[in-house]
């Protein structure tokens, strides 16, 4: 007789096939990152031994970047490398690329993650609140503004921001750049006092950049699933049974839009990451983003390629993530 | 289709009004080819930093080229690049799409017709593994910038996106009966893809349309916001912005002009995008 999988077994077996195909998944997206920059005419080493110089020297470079093999081979020693955790030495700064983008990366994850906190924390309540039944005065501009707010790029609103905080509000200088490790001192410092604000549009200024697209996109989807969801029948039914209020909202409407929502929230993270790139040039933040521009301007390709492959690294945690939520937010599938 | 009135509208109020917004860029970009004000480059020493009169409507910008005239030229070419990028993204993704779901549904099964389908489906989520904008950035890395190239970039970056859309489609509208049936009557493999999937799959397919022009058109505008798309003195929507900004100060309508005509596009193509949606969909 067969016996029937556990249901520890199946989540097993799931964690597996979702390892190995996050696995090849960047295996691929390693050859594609490779590939494309092997082929770029030119690089940071031209500049550096100059262009026409002693071919000697050339070569003894080449040697030294092993850029003298043939690009399988070139390949397979990155992807070693990569595994070590060695993405490199960038041409330009002359340190471990690893180094240069986990730097980078912290200072984008702040920003990205305070502006997904806002995002999420207005986008919730402003979607259940424009989903909901009954007359409200507010919906009509709300809903405007929404609709709005979803034509409006992140880009867009980082020059407005830029230009709202650094000259109508003088309350920081524009393209001037402080970490976060300075930007919480100067605010504890200044707390109640006139500088706790400047001190803090530092950080708030570009997450709002990044968040204010998101609210106004996960809010449309949020309210347009409550609105569905509520022309529902079993919505209905519970009326009848004389639910409503606060159990109604936390036991069926919630439980049924967060797996959407997971998902969702989820794109938008991606979004946001990569959003950043252009966020990150106008406050001049040096992330992960400035680091890959400023790459490509000087034709830094380890370093380019690392940063690429490392955000898509992300996207594929995040993906596999939110994969997982989804399985872990929806009974329905966990019972199949 | 529509329950709930007697005679649905001809056109939804949004679809309306998003040929509006979308279609004023357009016809800007049209008659930009017949009549400017000005020359778009032509410098005017006497609209440096000029306010709005008479003669230069939106004011000039920091060199004294009249703003309107940029506007105008910017939204031919931005408008250009986002439609040749979109035309050829829709059709590889077609064909890829097709061949994918096809190759899988076929009715005489076979080791190629698998590797097909396993290949395309790998590319494509490969491809996507690379958020959008970065793989935009990185072809043109590659391949430098300029306005052919941009659009290069701009329509490699938006097949992956097409294609899985178009698959999931095309996968749901093989699952249903009608095809099956087709299959029973012995209708080709090709006559299936072309002749009863395709036309079922085109109304999900156009609704995405101009959702992925707005992509377009802001990963142009974001690349040669960054200096690494279309090179000055083009005057496309993401320059004027880049050479506004330094002096947003003295001149503030050299960037607000550009970047409203961005907001009212995008505005426009999702409104397109939704009404396309109630009309061809039913959707409310």
């Amino acid at each position: 007789m067969l016996t029937m999988p556990t249901p520890t077994i199946l989540i097993m077996t799931k964690l597996v096939k979702n390892t190995l195909d996050a696995i090849l998944l960047l295996l691929g997206v390693s050859v594609v990152v490779f590939s494309l920059l092997y082929l770029t005419p030119g690089n940071a080493l031209l500049i550096q031994v100059g262009v026409g110089s002693d071919r000697v020297l050339t070569e003894s470079y080449q040697a030294l970047f092993s850029l003298n093999t043939s690009p399988f081979i070139q390949y397979f020693e990155w992807l070693q490398g990569l595994l070590r955790g060695d993405f490199g030495v960038s041409y330009v700064y002359h340190a471990p690329v690893f180094t240069i983008v986990l730097h980078a990366l912290g200072v984008t994850a702040v920003i990205a993650s305070v502006a997904m906190v806002i995002a999420v924390s207005v986008s919730l309540p402003l979607g259940l609140y424009l989903g909901s039944n009954g007359s409200q005065v507010l919906r009509t501009p709300l809903t405007t503004a929404v609709t709005l707010g979803v034509a409006v790029p992140q880009f867009l609103w980082g020059i407005l921001l830029l230009y709202l905080f650094g000259n109508v509000f003088s309350a920081f200088v524009p393209g001037l750049y402080v970490p976060l490790s300075s930007i919480l001192p100067m605010a504890a410092a200044g707390s109640g006092s006139h500088n706790t604000i400047p001190a803090l549009a530092y950080l708030f200024a570009p997450a709002l950049a990044l968040a204010l697209p998101a609210i106004a996109i996960l809010s449309r989807y949020t309210y347009n699933s409550v609105r569905e969801l509520n022309a529902q029948p079993f919505m209905l039914a519970l009326h009848c049974r004389g639910i409503g209020g606060w159990q109604l909202l936390r036991r069926h409407t919630l439980r049924n839009l967060l797996v959407g929502y997971t998902t969702f929230s989820g794109i938008l993270l991606i979004d946001l990451l990569a959003g950043s790139v252009l966020v990150e040039y106008i406050f001049n933040i040096p992330g992960l983003g400035n680091t890959l521009v400023t790459g490509i301007h000087q034709r830094d390709t380890l370093l380019v390629q690392g940063a690429v492959l490392y955000v898509a690294f992300l996207v594929v945690v995040i993906n596999k993530i939110t994969d997982g939520l989804y399985y872990i937010l929806n009974p329905k599938l966990r019972r199949s | 289709m529509n329950h709930n009135q007697g005679t649905a509208p001809f056109m939804p109020l949004n679809l309306a009004l998003g040929i509006i917004f979308a279609g004023t860029p357009l016809a800007m970009g049209l008659v930009s080819l017949l009549y400017t004000p000005f020359e778009p480059n032509l410098i005017i020493p006497d609209a440096v930093s000029a306010p709005i009169t008479a003669t230069h409507p939106l004011g000039g910008d920091y060199l004294g080229r009249d703003t309107l005239s940029r506007l105008m030229t910017g939204a031919r070419i931005t408008m250009t690049m986002a439609i040749m990028a979109i035309a050829t993204a829709t059709i590889t993704a077609f064909a890829l799409s097709t061949t994918a779901v096809a190759a899988r549904n076929t009715t005489t099964p076979s080791h190629t017709a698998q590797l097909t389908h396993k290949t395309i489906t790998f590319i494509t989520n490969t491809l996507m593994g690379i958020p959008s904008l970065l793989l935009a950035l990185a072809v043109v890395s590659i391949l430098g910038g300029g306005i052919a190239n941009t659009t290069i970039a701009i329509t490699i970056m938006l097949v992956p996106g097409l294609t899985r859309i178009m698959q999931a489609t095309l996968i749901q509208v093989y699952a249903e009966d009608y095809i099956k049936v087709a299959k029973t009557w012995g209708v080709s493999n090709i006559n299936i893809a072309l002749k009863h999937a395709l036309p079922n799959a085109t109304p999900n397919i156009i609704v995405a349309i101009p959702i992925y022009m707005s992509t377009a058109i802001l990963v142009e505008a974001g690349l040669s916001y960054l200096g690494l798309g279309v090179a000055p003195p083009t005057p496309s929507w993401g320059i004027m912005l880049n050479q506004a900004i330094p002096y947003i100060n003295q001149q503030p309508m050299a960037a607000i002009a550009p970047a409203t005509t961005i907001i009212t596009t995008i505005l426009g193509l999702n409104l397109i995008s939704d009404g396309l949606n109630q009309k061809l969909r039913g959707k409310k």
